[in-house]
This record gives C-alpha cells, sequence and structure tokens, in this order.
C-alpha cells in the first residue's frame, strides 16, 4: 500500500519534472520572443528614424546639462577588477549616477552571465564580456545593438580592428571594446643591444621582417653565445603573430585552410629544426625566467604582462612592432536589451568611448587607447620610464593600424588555438602536413561537428 | 511484529532528505536528461529537439572514449597510493606508542584544504621542463631532466601524484573512523590470544572495518573517475589530448564550447561508466562475507523476525 | 632492539609524508610575499617583501572581513543542517526494515554517480522558476540531499551502532526521535564530526554555486570575493596567494579541534559497544 502511495508520489514528482522541463523549453522562448520583438522595434524604428534629428540632441544635452544633474542608477557586472576604475572615473564626472559593480572573478563568469541571460532574470544593465567567448554571445537580440546610442559615430576614430571586433556576425555594433591590446616582441635592451646589435624598436622591426630572417638571426645568435641564447620562445607563438593577418580558417561556418596557414605549418617546423628556437612553454617558469636572465630575446606579448622581473629590468624593458600584427584578450561591454535603463547604460558607455577618457584611462592605469587620433595625440612626446623612455604608444599605434579589421566569430580565436596546439604537437612527433592537417580536422569535427569541411 | 509497526517511522526519518532531492537534485537531473536529447541555443536557452544525435555524436567521437581510457590510466595510477599510503598511515597514527600524531593527521590534510587553482600552479611548476623543482632533483642526481608535460604516460602520471597527494588525507579521515569503531577489548581480547600485529591487521581490523572500506572504495572510484580540476589545471597542453579526463570532456563541450545538449549526453555516458565500475565494485565485495559479515546478517534476520 | 628500528622506520616514513603534505601550505605562504614575478619564475624558499602589497591590492575592492562573515555563517548553518538529515536518513537505511528500501537506497547510489557540473542549468532555471535566486536558503536547504554523507553515515551506523541497543530501548518503550537522538547520534560522533568537516570545509570552500545564486556582493562569500582578483587574463597571483591563506587559516583551525573529537572519542564508541 505504502510503496504504491510511493511510487505514485515519486512517478508524479518525475512527470511534473519533466514537464517542467518541456514547459520551460516550450513555453520561454514564446513568451521571450514578442516580448524582444516588441522592445526592439520601436528602438529600431526611433533609431532609424530619427537617428539623425535625436543623436545631436543628445550630444547638446551632454554639453548644455550640468553633469551633476544627473541621476540614476544602473548595475553593471564584470569579471574584471579593473571595472572599478571605470566606474570611479565616470563618477568623477557624473556624482549622481551610482553604479552597482558586481565583479564576479574566475572562469565561471560567463557561466553566471549565460544562466542570467537564459533565465532573464536578474540581469544587469551593463555586463563585459571576455574577447575569448564574446561571440558566442553577441548575436542574441538579448544584448542591445548600440545603433540606438549612436555608437557608430562615437568610435568613428576607432582603429579598424577595434571597430570591426565590436560587431556581431550581422554587422551590427553590440558591445563597446574601448582599449586595444596589441600584440608586440618584449625584448630586453641590453641582451638586444648585444646579440642584435640595436635596442631601438624600429631598427629590431625593420631587422626582422619574415620568419626566414628570425629563424637566419636565431641560429647566428645561438652559435654566437654557444647555444646560451635564443631568439624565439616557441612555436606556438608564431601563431600568435600571423592568425590575424590570415584569413580566419573557420568563415560562414565553413573551414578553409588557406596557403599561409599551410606555410605557416612550414615555417613552424623550419623553426623547431632550428637552433633559433628555445621551445619553452608559454607562460612557464622556465620562459619567464630565461627572458629576465636576457637568454630569451622575444616574448611575444599582449600590452599588459605580469611576467616582467620589473626590480632588475625596470627601464630595461622594450617593445617592437611583429612583421605581422594581432591583438590578445579585449574586453566589451555590452547592453541588455530588455533593460528600462538603456539611456544611462548609453551614457556610461558614451562616456567611456570619449576621447577624455581614453585619455585617462592611458595616463591613470596605461591602458592602450582604442581611438587612433588619441593614441597619436598622447605618443607626442610620450616616453615610457620603465621601457627605457621610449615612446610606447608610437609603437603602439604602428602595430593597432597594421592589424586586419576582421569581425571574429565564435570560431575565430578558438581555431587558431587548436591550430597552435595540432600543429606544435604533430611536428614534435616528426608528422607531415598531410597528417596534421588531417589531426586538426578531426579534432575540429569533434569540436564543432556543425563546421562544413571539404 | 515490533519491527513492522516501526517501520513506518522510517519514512518519517528519509522524509526531510527526500523531499529535497526529489526538488532540488533530481529536478536538475531529469532536466539534464531531457537536454542531452536537445540543442540549447546559447542565450535564448530555446531547445531543438534532436533525438539521438548527441549520443550519437558522443559514441562516433573517438575523443570521448580516448577520455575514459585517459581516465582510468590516471585512476588506477592515483588510486592505488593513495589507498595505500592513507591505509597505512592511519594504522600508524593509531599506535598508542605514536608520539606526534595530532600535529600529524593535521598535516596530512593540509593538502585537500589547498584550491584546484594552487594545485595547478603548483604542481605545473613543480614538474615544468627543464627547470621545475623535480628537474633540478633528477639534474643533481647526474640524469637528463624529463619533459613531463610532452611525453603522454609521465604527464598522466603527473597528473595521478597530484590527486594522491591531495586526497590521501581525506582518506586517512575515515580510515581513522573505521580505525576508531572498532572496541578495544577485541583488539585487547586478540592479543591475549597471541595474535600477531600482522593478524590484528588482517583478521580483526579490516574485517571489522569492512563498512567503511567500502565506502571508501565506492567513493574513491565515483569521485575518482570525476578527475577534473588537476586535468583542467596542471598542464595546458600535453600530446594527444593524454590528459583529458571524461568530465574535462564534457565541461569544454558545456562551458567552454556552450553545448549543453551534447554536454549533457556526454555526462550520461559518464553515469554509465562510472555505474558499471560502481557495481562491478560492490558485487566483488558483497561476495567475500567475512564472519563478521554473516553474524551480522544472522543478528539482523533475527531482529526482523521478532 | 628490532622493535626500536621498526619504530624509527615507520617516524621516518611518516615525517616524509607529512613535508611532502606541507609543502603546499609553505610555497602558498612564501609566495603570498612575492611579486608575481617572482611567484612564476621562480622556485621561492625565503619570503619576500610584498606581503603588505598583495594584501592591499586584495582588499582594495572588497570587504575581507564581512565574506569571512558570509562564510562562517553559512558553513555553520550548512553542516548542521546538512548532517543532521542526512543522519536521519541514514539512520532509517541501517536500522529500520521497510518497504521501497532497497529501491531508494540505489537511488541515493545512482545519484551519487552523475556527474555534478552539469546539472547547474537545471538548478539554476529552477531556483529562478522558484524566485529563489540570490537567497542564503538556496545555498543552504538543498545541501540536505547530500548522497555521500547518507552513504557515509548508513555504512558507519551498520559497523558503529548494535541493533540490540536500539532493540533494547524499544523494549522500555522509548519514543523513536528520543532513541535517535539519545542513543543513535551519541554512539556515532566520530562520524558526525568526520563527516561534519567534510561539509563545512566543501561549504566554506564552495565557489561555482554560490557565484551562481548570488547577485548582490554584500551576500557574497569569501570564494568569491577572493575569485575577484582573478580572472581569464589578469591573473594576480600574489594577491590570490594572500586570499587563500586568509581563506584556509578558520578551516585549519577547525580542522584541528575536529581531528582531536574524532580521535577522543574513540573510547565512548568503543565502551557502549562493547
Amino acid at each position: 500500500m505504502k510503496k504504491k502511495l510511493l511510487a505514485v508520489l515519486l512517478s508524479a514528482a518525475m512527470t511534473v519534472g519533466i514537464l517542467a522541463g518541456c514547459g520551460n523549453s516550450k513555453t520561454e522562448p514564446k513568451q521571450e520572443a514578442p516580448a524582444a520583438d516588441q522592445a526592439a522595434e520601436p528602438e529600431d524604428t526611433a533609431a532609424a528614424d530619427q537617428a539623425e534629428s535625436e543623436e545631436p540632441e543628445t550630444q547638446e544635452e551632454n554639453a548644455e546639462v550640468d553633469p551633476a544633474l544627473v541621476t540614476g542608477e544602473i548595475t553593471y557586472w564584470s569579471f574584471t577588477d579593473y571595472a572599478n576604475n571605470l566606474v570611479k572615473e565616470f563618477n568623477e564626472v557624473y556624482p549622481n549616477v551610482t553604479i552597482d559593480l558586481q565583479v564576479f572573478g574566475g572562469d565561471e563568469y560567463k557561466t553566471k552571465i549565460l544562466t542570467a541571460l537564459q533565465s532573464q532574470d536578474g540581469v544587469p544593465d551593463l555586463f563585459d564580456l571576455e574577447e575569448g567567448y564574446i561571440y558566442e554571445f553577441l548575436d542574441s537580440d538579448l544584448i542591445a545593438d548600440l545603433s540606438y546610442m549612436n555608437i557608430d559615430e562615437l568610435t568613428k576614430d576607432y582603429y579598424e580592428f577595434q571597430r570591426a571586433s565590436m560587431k556581431d556576425s550581422n554587422g551590427n555594433f553590440k558591445s563597446l571594446l574601448f582599449q586595444s591590446s596589441p600584440v608586440a616582441f618584449w625584448y630586453l635592451r641590453d641582451a638586444c643591444e648585444e646579440w642584435l646589435g640595436t635596442s631601438d624598436p624600429d631598427e629590431i622591426s625593420v631587422m626582422l621582417t619574415d620568419w626566414d630572417k628570425i629563424i637566419a638571426k636565431g641560429e647566428e645568435i645561438y652559435e654566437k653565445s654557444n647555444g646560451e641564447v635564443y631568439l624565439w620562445p616557441g612555436m606556438g607563438e608564431m601563431v600568435k603573430v600571423n592568425a590575424f593577418s590570415y584569413d580566419p580558417l573557420v568563415r560562414d561556418g565553413k573551414l578553409e585552410i588557406t596557403d599561409d596557414w599551410m606555410s605557416l605549418i612550414d615555417n613552424m617546423r623550419k623553426m623547431y629544426d632550428s637552433k633559433a628556437n628555445a621551445e619553452l612553454g608559454a607562460w612557464s617558469s622556465e620562459w619567464a625566467a630565461a627572458w629576465n636572465e636576457g637568454k630569451l630575446l622575444f616574448r611575444v606579448m599582449p600590452s599588459w604582462d605580469f611576467f616582467t622581473d620589473w626590480e632588475t629590468n625596470k627601464g630595461n624593458v622594450g617593445v617592437a612592432a611583429p612583421f605581422d600584427a594581432s591583438y590578445e584578450g579585449g574586453t566589451g561591454v555590452c547592453v541588455y536589451n530588455n533593460s528600462d535603463k538603456k539611456d544611462l547604460a548609453a551614457l556610461f558607455l558614451t562616456y567611456i568611448a570619449s576621447d577624455d577618457f581614453q585619455k585617462v584611462n592611458m595616463e591613470n592605469y596605461n591602458q592602450i587607447p582604442a581611438s587612433k587620433p588619441v593614441c597619436d595625440e598622447l605618443a607626442e612626446n610620450f616616453a615610457a620610464e620603465d621601457f627605457g623612455g621610449q615612446n610606447l604608444l608610437a609603437t603602439y599605434s604602428v602595430i593597432c593600424d597594421k592589424i586586419a579589421g576582421i569581425t571574429p566569430d565564435k570560431y575565430t580565436r578558438p581555431t587558431q588555438n587548436l591550430f597552435s596546439k595540432v600543429v606544435s604537437n604533430g611536428i614534435k612527433e616528426g608528422q607531415d602536413n598531410d597528417t596534421i592537417i588531417e589531426n586538426f580536422k578531426k579534432e575540429l569535427k569533434d569540436q564543432y561537428p556543425e563546421v562544413i569541411m571539404d | 511484529m515490533n519491527a513492522k509497526k516501526r517501520s513506518k517511522y522510517a519514512y518519517f526519518y528519509i522524509a526531510p532528505f527526500f523531499i529535497v532531492f526529489l526538488i532540488f537534485s533530481l529536478f536538475p537531473i531529469l532536466y539534464s536528461f531531457v537536454l542531452s536529447f536537445c540543442d540549447m541555443d546559447v542565450l535564448s536557452g530555446k531547445f531543438t529537439f534532436v533525438g539521438i544525435t548527441n549520443y550519437k555524436r558522443m559514441v562516433e567521437s573517438g575523443y570521448f572514449f580516448q577520455s575514459i581510457g585517459n581516465t582510468l590510466l590516471i585512476w588506477i595510477m592515483s588510486i592505488i597510493p593513495q589507498l595505500t599510503i592513507a591505509f597505512v598511515l592511519s594504522l600508524i597514527l593509531s599506535n598508542k606508542w605514536f608520539r606526534g600524531k595530532f600535529l600529524l593527521r593535521n598535516i596530512y590534510y593540509f593538502p585537500n584544504l589547498v584550491t584546484p587553482v594552487t594545485i595547478g600552479l603548483l604542481f605545473g611548476a613543480l614538474f615544468s621542463y627543464p627547470g621545475g623543482a623535480v628537474n633540478n632533483v633528477i639534474s643533481m642526481l647526474g640524469l637528463e631532466a624529463v619533459d613531463f608535460q610532452n611525453n603522454q604516460m609521465l604527464a598522466r602520471m603527473v597528473i595521478a601524484i597530484a590527486i594522491c597527494w591531495k586526497n590521501f588525507g581525506y582518506n586517512i579521515i575515515y580510515f581513522t573512523a573505521g580505525i576508531n569503531s572498532i572496541s578495544e577489548e577485541v583488539m585487547e581480547a586478540a592479543q591475549v590470544d597471541g595474535a600477531n600485529g600482522w593478524q590484528r591487521i588482517t583478521k580483526i581490523t579490516i574485517p571489522l572495518m569492512k563498512p567503511i572500506l567500502i565506502y571508501v572504495m565506492v567513493t574513491s572510484i565515483i569521485g575518482g573517475l570525476q578527475i577534473f580540476d588537476e586535468s583542467k589545471l596542471v598542464f595546458t597542453s600535453v600530446p594527444g589530448n593524454a590528459t583529458t579526463t571524461m568530465v574535462k570532456y564534457m565541461y569544454d563541450s558545456a562551458f567552454v564550447r556552450f553545448q549543453f545538449g551534447y554536454g549533457a549526453a556526454v555526462a550520461y555516458g559518464i553515469f554509465v561508466i562510472i555505474a558499471f565500475f560502481s557495481l562491478v565494485s560492490l558485487r566483488v565485495t558483497g561476495d567475500k562475507k567475512d564472519d563478521y559479515g554473516k553474524k551480522r546478517e544472522g543478528r539482523r534476520s533475527k531482529l526482523t523476525r521478532k | 632492539m628490532k622493535k626500536t628500528l621498526c619504530r624509527i622506520l615507520v617516524y621516518l616514513f611518516a615525517f616524509f609524508v607529512a613535508a611532502a603534505a606541507f609543502y603546499p601550505f609553505f610555497v602558498m605562504i612564501i609566495s603570498s610575499t612575492h611579486d608575481n614575478y617572482n611567484i612564476v619564475a621562480k622556485i621561492n624558499v625565503l619570503p619576500g617583501d610584498k606581503l603588505k602589497d598583495n594584501f592591499d591590492r586584495l582588499t582594495q575592492n572588497i570587504d575581507l572581513t564581512r565574506g569571512i562573515l558570509n562564510s562562517l555563517m553559512l558553513a555553520v548553518v550548512v553542516t548542521v543542517v546538512q548532517n543532521y538529515f542526512t543522519m536521519m536518513a541514514a539512520y532509517a537505511f541501517s536500522k529500520f526494515q521497510f518497504k521501497g528500501k532497497n529501491f531508494l537506497f540505489s537511488v541515493v547510489l545512482v545519484a551519487m554517480m552523475l556527474p555534478g557540473q552539469l546539472g547547474i542549468i537545471g538548478f539554476y532555471k529552477e531556483i529562478q522558476a522558484l524566485k529563489l535566486l540570490n537567497k542564503y536558503f538556496t545555498l543552504i536547504i538543498p545541501t540536505i540531499s547530500n548522497c555521500f554523507a547518507v552513504f557515509f553515515y548508513k555504512q558507519f551506523l551498520d559497523g558503529a551502532l548494535p541493533n540490540e541497543l536500539i532493540e533494547a530501548a524499544v523494549v522500555d518503550g522509548c519514543a523513536e526521535l528520543r532513541i535517535f537522538h539519545r542513543i543513535a547520534i551519541p554512539l556515532v560522533i566520530p562520524a558526525l564530526v568526520t563527516q561534519g568537516v567534510m561539509t563545512f570545509i566543501g561549504t566554506w570552500n564552495s565557489y561555482l554555486t554560490p557565484l551562481i545564486i548570488l547577485n548582490d556582493k554584500k551576500k557574497f562569500t569569501l570564494p568569491l570575493m577572493i575569485a575577484t582578483v582573478r580572472d581569464a587574463t589578469h591573473a594576480d597571483y600574489g594577491a590570490q596567494y594572500v586570499g587563500m591563506l586568509v581563506s584556509v587559516v578558520p578551516m585549519v583551525i577547525v580542522y584541528a579541534f575536529a581531528s582531536k573529537i574524532i580521535m577522543e572519542k574513540i573510547a565512548i564508541g568503543a565502551a557502549v559497544k562493547g
């Protein structure tokens, strides 16, 4: 009797559970689709119709209205402590706007934001997404098309790649990347003086214009130093240099391995077989130590770093532009489409996109501006003490100008990483190009079965 | 009669646990079961029914089976030394003459308090090539430095060492709890009867600890086959994905590539593997009924018959 | 003579393992006093002078005291609630014959075998539907369904609590709950403390569930606060190590007390049983 009752209870509970599961899956989108449409439509039309008349108005307002009179409260989530700086600077100008910032550190921030967006409960008005996964998110209707705040105009002076990387796959601006992080060769001045004969960043860039030259120079240095000094850290770093200058491996859901990529494999093999290559794990302790002791000349680094021993190498660091330009690790700020405070969100984004903030951001926090005129303006008479007085901004401006304006998608960065991993391992195990490509395709197929391959 | 009358209280005792279980554990389990037959859109959370596509993909993917192999290898390499060391140390610490057991027992548990991120950093640095601490020792012995990360078996071994090192203190607690539940008189009686140390361990300690040993073994299988943190954090890239475990594979599918439907299917694949090994282990231990087990069985049936 | 030699070997082995186990603590303490470069690139043996810098960076944007209090409160409540109710369920499984017992116990075993990570999406949707987001309730009540604890207690009760004792109490006309509270629980205190310590440490360290459930930084637990100095790209190891030290100290204290109880309670359990 009791057993039956229990069985009934159990099965009832299970059915409810399953039904609830189905219910979620079926009803939710239905409810949400019209809501999203309703929310989006008026704004879209408003934005389109009144783009010309409304936007100058807001700008005028911004110019005329005392920022201290703007009040309101807005929520903002980030994965990085650094967001506190944005809020601090914003409040210098708009002291009466409260930004409720919550920083959720660690890898799982993306799970947090994902679950919140999926259930549309407690979603913040503004949130940061990291370059590594932002393109999984940008196509969603839940993220506002920033054309409502005239983003195109605001960021018109930004570097081309910077603007491209703010877009979703349909070419709409969905996020704001207000700082750039170009990849460059980091070197020690005294070590390069000794082995390359110069510590001038421009001369170094001119000296090393392709892989053959780097390999040749590296072998020469290896011989001269009796096997003590290596020029190049490892094969994987070569992908970092080239990747954003080549056609993405997967575009429009289709895999195409161009000749550029194939010759990169050959170059990587050449590098591996040469004496120029130290093959130290990127960001490993040996790698960091070798560089700081002058036994490894180059590291391929974005504009931020914590692998430099500033105590011994302060003023001794230099940054040179690689022959191909790329970037690594940006942060995009997005607006929640169903937020009822999109105007305040726009105010915040307008501020951090502004030249004023770009300057503050560089001066106070050493972040490279996303806007070219700002970067060039600051670059005049700029000298970084830690970098031996080098005009870092001038170097970075050159790199940023060169980065191709490709809008990445969710495959771009993961396929680059997979390529780097599979090719490096394949070369170490002595595989030929066909085997390497086959392994690459096999693993890509496992990870993204929807990608079309020939 | 008595037992039957009392049995209604059993439902009262299990009610809080099972009510919470039904609401908060069973629902997510069933939810991911439904999910495993669907594709889920990343942000809208919309389900599209795809039938057994995800399961088919899992079975056809060589990488899932490879991850099973990796998991078993790492598990075996970690579980044997882990349980042996833990058991030996628990016996040592239960000796009356042994001094400093309080301090040592605390220190043994330290690795378990360390967060996974630290373990990743720590072991990555210890076994890095060519300048890690372990390679420094190897070089001091006049041998050639070993590239642990780029050798499939050695990389797995390092992960196994990390796991063993992290968990042996945890097992000591359970073993100690088991040893401590054995009555002093039984031990003393055995001593009077002239049993030596080894006999006392094999004839009294181990049989009397059997329930706890079963617990430790089953949870070691269940927990051990769900190795994840060390696999993710110790080495970033190992040739042939040699250290990618089942749960790591699931995590990458679901939380890195956001393929939640596939991730759910893999989770159920993992479940089948774990269930298989757990059942085998329960069967193996269940068959070997020792005297103690029989006696207790007898007692219990006497009790229920009353 | 042979005995002494044997004991020396035993001591050597025990201390060797202890040294290996203590190593990470040593690394943590030393690393918390160095800057990021030295942590990453060097094997440090001597303490550095960056402890204050690291500590300042850690506490710059977080309220450490609040985090500790929140975590402490949560860990204590979860430990009590979870272990009381799982012990109850285990007691029923171990000492009662009832219909559906085997089925229900297999449910417990099976539930242990499913990898937990994936349930998080379904759990979140459910919590959201029940309007339980951003509440400590959600971090406390669901922990009652800890199958590992039920399994452990059942195994322990099977061995440590003689049926005759319960039987005698029933014959004496003792009320059911009273038997549980006055006879069963005191006899298995070593097990309660053992599992309780696990619960406490697990809750104290738990990161993913609080992260998903809590939105309000006033409610953040310590691990959530410490995680703010680490993200995918700008990992600040120095500040992280200080954070780990801060969070490990209470656990060491709790564990030290508990392990004393685990050891001292031997006599009680044994005496009653004998």
